[in-house]
């Protein structure tokens, strides 16, 4: 094999062991850089969820979060004192998949005619919906305040071990399995079992009848593939994924946190992973959510305590100091709207485009010379 | 022997507007019948019916002995049953390669042996599709795009072939080509159902013929009799 191919063969496994190994380096100040990357699991596996929508099946889908907040809520539910639950963390992450899963299906079912920006609409609206829901089902959900504390056990019937016996000092380990570095490596291994899941899925037959579907519907269905199943699939199986890692999420924070954190916003966020980092290919939307949200979740809140210092402030006049736009954060959303205008503009296909895409939008000579 | 194929009184639509107004025509194994007509004759329209994938309003469709219409087998069904269709347009998809497409062609089948060895005789059948195997379909010229069209449709061995405008777009010479096929095929023992613009070649290598005109059919005869009608030869032959 050339140098090239067993770079593109070997890239992914060695980051995987790499981040694997990554608790165990021996210095506290690293272990605490590490602990961040945690979320960043968590909304890769959101963004995949999203993919097999709009990457594999194309179905244009603004409400992804919906299923995000499903999943955290239903394990929020399952697993806090004021309910009589209080089930286990594979049961209740199991129940958080499958609610998640049967809302896509319910809510997708009837708008399966619609295409576009019709469908567009109508997902978008019921992400708008749902969190509504969450905020206005106070008795159930407790508002705006989220409900915590979500520390289910790991196993259900076994006292959860304490895990001070067994970990190294001077790491900065946790006590329980849903602390750093246990969960961390649960998320991580989750995350590489998901990604090995949809490598497969995507060379298999209901994956192409996706892509076949995506480029033509009328010429799919004249094939003898169905569409309305091939549909309602595709969405029982991203926001199964999406319920997952809201699942995941609700744990990580030990709460499910306000509404908020399943809105719009996170939406289009997650939308924008999968389209900057190339739609449809998964190496692309890891790539897409480890610079997006890697921006939002550790970059600005780094570069926002720089430019607070006394030094840089004090640069400007007396009336700009301290204001929104004179941080990091106030610029968020300005960054990202500019990143994703940059991108249409000079590469459209994203940053590491699926080999479909790339061979459409730019037939350069590799593709003639393949024939 | 009944025949393969047989509609009795069709009638569909659109919306609020009706496109077929009591269509009738029958095919017989080993035929190729020839449907030609205006632009919003309908002729389209009746072989998305066919398919199923636009709803019949009344009328039967009868095929191979069932009928599509009181089972009201759904389109994706419609393929098993042994009824294959090119639609308009060719529809190839164009970021599969040209493999795939053909073995999209095939999705209804599990016989993975009897796939490649039907993928081997499409390449066969179109020397050129084989050496663009790898190429994404949508690179193709249009006339490599209707032969994969082709090829695909005959990807999950019908037993009737709907064709729509293969000469759609496609330069004349491609044309005599694309026709060469659909003879070939014809002589293979394939029945086909062709939808025409191009009516004179369509009724050169069609047994029989059925003129459609606003939904409903106007004249119906062997194809060389349709040729020689002076009606005909006046309306759709442009003498």
């Amino acid at each position: 094999m050339s140098p090239r191919a067993v770079l593109a063969a070997a890239w992914q496994p060695a980051l995987f062991l790499a981040l694997a190994a990554l608790p165990f380096v021996p210095d506290r100040q690293v272990g605490l850089y590490t602990q961040q990357l945690t979320p960043l699991f968590i909304l890769a596996l959101l963004a995949l969820g999203l993919n097999v929508v709009v990457g594999y099946t194309g179905l244009l889908h603004l409400g992804i979060a919906a299923f995000f907040g499903i999943g955290a809520y239903a394990v929020g539910i399952l697993t806090v004192q004021t309910f009589p639950f209080q089930l286990a963390f594979p049961l209740a992450i199991l129940v958080g998949v499958l609610a998640a899963a049967g809302l896509g299906v319910a809510t997708t079912a009837p708008t399966l005619r619609l295409r576009g920006d019709y469908l567009a609409l109508v997902t978008m609206g019921f992400g708008l919906i749902i969190v509504f829901v969450i905020r206005n089902l106070g008795n159930i959900t407790e508002g705006t305040r989220g409900l915590n504390p979500v520390t289910p056990k790991l196993l259900p019937w076994v006292a959860d071990p304490d895990l001070r016996a067994v970990r190294p000092e001077g790491m900065g380990w946790g006590r329980y399995w849903h602390d750093y570095p246990y969960f961390y490596l649960l998320c991580l291994g989750l995350l590489g079992a998901t990604t090995l899941l949809l490598r497969n899925l995507e060379n298999s037959r209901l994956g192409r009848s996706w892509v076949a579907l995506r480029e033509d519907e009328l010429a799919a269905s004249c094939m003898g593939l169905n569409p309305a199943k091939l549909k309602l699939t595709a969405i029982a199986i991203g926001a199964g994924i999406a319920g997952l890692a809201g699942g995941l999420y609700a744990i990580a924070q030990q709460t499910t946190g306000g509404p908020e954190a399943y809105d719009f916003n996170r939406s289009m966020i997650t939308l924008c992973c999968v389209i900057l980092g190339g739609l449809g290919n998964r190496p692309g939307v890891l790539l897409g959510v480890f610079l997006l949200v890697g921006y939002d979740m550790v970059l600005t809140p780094v570069l926002d305590t720089a430019v607070q210092k006394p030094d840089f402030q004090n640069l400007f006049p007396e009336w700009m100091r301290g204001k929104q736009y004179l941080k990091v954060s106030g610029w968020r959303l300005i960054v990202f709207g500019m990143a994703l205008i940059l991108m249409m503009r000079f590469r459209p296909e994203g940053l590491l485009p699926a080999a479909r895409l790339k061979h459409e939008l730019h037939p350069g000579p590799a593709a003639a010379a393949k024939g | 022997m009944p025949p393969l194929l047989a509609v009795e009184k069709l009638e569909a639509g659109y919306g609020p507007i009706n496109v077929l107004h009591g269509i009738s025509l029958t095919v017989e194994p080993g035929e190729i019948v020839a449907m030609i007509g205006a632009n919003g004759a309908g002729k389209t329209t009746t072989l998305m019916c066919l398919s199923g994938v636009v709803k019949a309003r009344g009328g039967r469709v009868v095929f191979d002995g069932r009928d599509l219409t009181a089972e009201k087998v759904p389109a994706h069904q419609v393929v098993r049953l042994g009824l294959a269709q090119s639609p308009e347009g060719r529809k190839i998809f164009p970021r599969l390669t040209v493999l795939e497409n053909l073995q999209m062609g095939a999705f209804t089948r599990t016989d993975a042996d009897g796939v490649a060895a039907d993928v081997e005789k499409a390449f066969t059948m179109f020397p050129i599709l084989r050496e663009r195997q790898h190429q994404a379909g949508g690179l193709l010229s249009g006339g490599q795009q209707q032969m994969l069209a082709i090829a695909r449709a005959l990807m999950s061995r019908p037993k009737l072939l709907l064709l729509d405008e293969p000469s759609l777009g496609l330069a004349p010479q491609i044309v005599v080509q694309i026709f060469d096929v659909i003879r070939e095929l014809n002589r293979q023992g394939m029945s086909v159902l062709l939808v025409e613009q191009n009516a004179r070649m369509a009724l050169k290598v069609a047994h029989r013929g059925y003129v459609l005109e606003t939904g409903r059919v106007t004249f119906s005869d062997r194809a060389a009799a349709l040729l020689d009608d002076p009606r005909i030869r006046a309306a759709y032959l442009g003498e």
